[in-house]
């Protein structure tokens, strides 16, 4: 054979080798590319997470102590957040289908209504209410919380209960005799 | 032949980060317990058997939804029931025993409940020992909450005859209690 071989042809795709062997009585080149994603992690930490509120009278309004600094919400994740607040309807633990306080959407409470609010400290400049948004994530709560304690917002709760559901020898009750349990939910969402 | 084979560039992406999580929302909650004044109260309905004129050795049964007994206060409460023996109005002296177990004798009478819905003829027998009240398959009876209900009736098997001819001394009013009460469940 007469004709010259310029060169072979190889294209040898090493998945793990970061460079191409050069061939012999050629330039070529070959690229890899890589791309990588670090992954994005939500992490919003209450401190406490629970309100024992204790013995609760009907009509009656309970605040956190401290008041407006009560709660800590810190971002212990890695991408800035904005949160949002919803309530949900207070059970009798004894059995949560038979009683209920229903989380009114409005400051005023009712039979088996009661209410929620909170304060932002240096944020909120009176109480703000905290509705059930059953369908939704909630209602802003803080947007923009950025990473890591020297960012944390605090906040403190007000609960007004309901009047009572009837009255025995001139004292108020509730129909559900023992502990009633709500929960507050704060979600947070990349910014 | 003169050929000049190009060398293709490849490029090759290589997905080193297999997948990323897209946590799009993270949850935190906030629990908020109360403890709400415990109120204990049952009435039973109606809280009177007259049976009248009753015979030895008889039974007497009521309907099985006689007496309705309802939570007034705001527990779950468990319901007991106890008898006592039945003793002579305006006399003494005289006194029926109630049985322990389920038998009668002269001056020794039963009583027995039976659950509102529960098995057909199933009675349970109610002795001077509080006892929590069950249906026959052992299910305890329970007021959940302020205004829950349930039913229940009454047997009372009178004791043998006092006399050799068949009687009670005569015109003995005869009178006995039975306690139910409320225990916070």
């Amino acid at each position: 054979m007469s004709g010259r071989i310029a060169s072979i042809v190889l294209a040898i795709i090493l998945a793990l080798i970061p460079s191409l062997p050069a061939l012999a009585g050629e330039t070529s080149t070959g690229t890899v590319t890589i791309t990588m994603t670090t992954e994005t992690v939500l992490e919003i930490e209450l401190t406490p997470a629970s309100w024992q509120i204790g013995q609760v009278e009907p009509n009656t309004e309970y605040k956190t102590d401290p008041e407006r600094t009560w709660c800590t919400m810190t971002n212990r994740g890695n991408c800035m957040l904005n949160t949002y607040i919803k309530g949900g309807d207070a059970v009798w633990t004894e059995s949560p289908s038979v009683y209920k306080w229903t989380l009114n959407n409005s400051w005023s409470n009712g039979r088996q209504e009661y209410v929620l609010a909170y304060w932002m400290y240096e944020y909120s400049s009176s109480y703000v209410l905290i509705a059930k948004d059953e369908s939704g994530g909630g209602a802003e709560f803080y947007s923009g919380l950025g990473m890591g304690d020297g960012n944390e917002k605090q906040f403190g709760l007000k609960l007004l209960t309901p009047p009572s559901d009837y009255t025995k020898g001139g004292i108020g009750y509730f129909y559900g005799g023992g502990e009633m349990e709500t929960t507050i939910t704060i979600s947070g969402v990349a910014a | 032949m003169n050929q000049r084979v190009v060398i293709i560039a490849l490029v090759i992406i290589l997905a080193l980060v297999p997948c990323w999580s897209a946590l799009a929302v993270d949850n935190s909650t906030v629990t908020i317990t109360m403890l709400t004044d415990k109120y204990v109260e049952i009435t039973l309905e109606p809280a009177e058997w007259n049976i009248g004129d009753v015979e030895p050795n008889r039974p007497y049964v009521t309907s099985p939804t006689w007496c309705t007994v309802t939570n007034e206060g705001n527990c779950v409460v468990n319901i007991y029931i106890k008898g006592e023996d039945a003793s002579w109005v305006g006399g003494s002296g005289y006194v029926w025993t109630l049985s322990s177990d389920n038998t009668t004798a002269v001056k020794k009478y039963a009583l027995w409940y039976h659950i509102a819905y529960d098995s057909a003829d199933s009675y349970t027998a109610i002795t001077k020992i509080d006892t929590q009240m069950r249906k026959t398959n052992g299910d305890a009876i329970q007021l959940i909450g302020n205004g829950d209900q349930k039913q229940f009736g009454l047997k009372l098997l009178t004791p043998l005859a006092d006399t050799s001819t068949g009687h009670f001394y005569g015109d003995r009013q005869m009178e006995t209690h039975i306690a139910i009460s409320a225990v916070i469940a």
